[in-house]
């Protein structure tokens, strides 16, 4: 195999690549992990999907929740309701990380605040 | 510390293993490139095998689904003040 | 007997990358055969009129996404931006026969030539900020630009559900906040390079840590200018990692997909 041309792309590196690199990898955007990704996992790989999914969800609702709360326009019913809804809500998603098996990290969920998406 | 040069990994070292951090940040930054961005040609005869990212596809499908299910629960929450009176709250 | 399958053999065209008609044909001539593409395949170019794709004959199937493969994709192309004008294409664009890759040039032209010339004679940088310390929250207030004023909580804490909902509103403002911040970065940033001209994609907290990633878009020949103006930049946030990688091929100011991925973020 041909030896490759040293081609320097790190140009400024102030801090350790060992950081940089265990968050890329942390949150999930490694490219390498979709490479490596193993297709006999296909089953947990689908529960991963969805769970994902129903996360982002989640946190969304609870994202706009809290404006609506913060808007200051609700009253102390709908409040208390809907700090309940969102206790009940986070619970269950607790409950469905357990039954798979999965962590706030196999889910991604480490994406940091939602503000780009609404 | 990462004192060797900056060299784009070849095939054998990955397979040897002796790739450093620095080769790694690298693999990534190029990676993410060629997977992630660059043109997308779509045409009749082109056959793509191109990842699609899928739960990319599924926030965009998600985004719009949000207000539904906002509605959902609105509605569910007013159904239930119906039929229990305004005390009973969710059930406890 | 010849067995079937021998009798059918597809040989599809990957495309790597874009080049304006016309060029150089001799230089060109050279470096593709200088050079191999994936599964040591030959690199040769299809033209319309106004388009040059560069492509390499593959059997579709070897096209799968390995980390091989994708290096020896990313090598084409880096050794044709050092001397052409280019637009990368994502790995995985095969098309039938030299015919499709023509019409799909010629599909094309017109948002491709625009996109040429916006790229011309330019490279991207991507420019990464980690905060230094793990736990963001507690060394953020003290930043250059953070908010000072405190927001009084909106109701007392006097059930599960309320502590709760103040649980979640003090997370969501400290979020906010760092949002802001970073955002606010994001500008300063934009100010300090202009005298670069250059083009900008932001992505805000991609991660709590990671709290920007910016790709640049500047006239060749400006390397080590731009590493000495990120390195003074760099030296104004002491609690900030930065992490410089470059000189890239535009691979990040195509304009296909036309989805609206083509706009600086807010």
């Amino acid at each position: 195999m041909e030896q490759d041309k040293n081609h320097h792309k790190i140009l400024l590196n102030r801090g350790t690549l060992h950081e940089f690199d265990k968050e890329i990898k942390k949150i999930g955007q490694a490219a390498l992990t979709r490479i490596n990704a193993d297709p006999a996992n296909a089953d947990s790989g689908l529960a991963q999907l969805v769970l994902t999914l129903v996360e982002l969800i989640r946190k969304l609702i609870e994202k706009q929740a809290i404006q609506r709360v913060e808007g200051g326009s609700l009253t102390e019913e709908e409040i208390e309701r809907l700090g309940e809804t969102l206790m009940r809500l986070e619970m269950k998603m607790e409950e469905l990380k357990k039954t798979f098996n999965l962590t706030d990290n196999d889910l991604n969920i480490n994406l940091g605040p939602l503000g780009n998406l609404l | 510390m990462e004192s060797r040069p900056n060299k784009i990994p070849t095939h054998q070292d990955m397979e040897n293993n002796v790739v450093d951090r620095s080769q790694e940040v690298t693999l990534h930054e190029i990676l993410d490139r060629v997977l992630n961005k660059g043109v997308v040609l779509a045409g009749d005869l082109v056959i793509s095998v191109a990842d699609i990212d899928l739960v990319y596809v599924g926030v965009r499908v998600l985004l719009s689904s949000v207000e539904t299910l906002e509605r959902i629960q609105s509605d569910k929450q007013k159904e239930n003040e119906h039929m229990h009176g305004p005390n009973a709250g969710i059930n406890r | 007997m010849v067995p079937m399958q021998a009798l059918i053999v597809d040989m599809q065209y990957l495309v790597y990358a874009i080049l304006p008609f016309p060029v150089q044909f001799a230089p060109l001539a050279e470096l593709l055969a200088a050079n191999h593409g994936i599964g040591h395949s030959k690199l040769e170019t299809v033209s319309s009129a106004e388009l040059i794709a560069i492509t390499g004959k593959v059997n579709h199937q070897k096209v799968i996404s390995s980390t091989e493969n994708a290096l020896a994709y990313a090598r084409v192309i880096d050794e044709l931006f050092r001397l052409y004008t280019l637009l990368p294409v994502r790995y995985g664009t095969v098309a039938n026969s030299r015919e499709a890759v023509v019409s799909l040039l010629k599909k094309h032209t017109h948002q491709l030539h625009q996109n040429l010339d916006e790229v011309k004679n330019r490279e991207e940088f991507s420019l990464k900020m980690l905060w230094k310390h793990e736990g963001s929250y507690q060394y953020f207030r003290g930043q250059p630009g953070a908010a000072k004023k405190e927001v009084p909580i909106p109701f007392p804490a006097d059930s599960p559900q309320k502590t709760y909902l103040l649980q979640k509103i003090r997370k969501h403002r400290q979020e906010n906040a760092l949002v802001d911040y970073a955002e606010q970065l994001a500008n300063k940033l934009e100010h300090w390079l202009v005298s670069f001209h250059p083009t900008f994609r932001f992505k805000i907290m991609v991660s709590q840590r990671l709290i920007l990633d910016a790709t640049m878009l500047i006239k060749k020949g400006y390397q080590q200018d731009v590493v000495q103006a990120i390195s003074c930049f760099q030296d104004r946030y002491p609690d900030l990692h930065f992490l410089l990688t470059g000189p890239w091929p535009p691979y990040n100011f195509v304009k296909l997909p036309n989805d609206g991925t083509g706009q600086k973020s807010p």
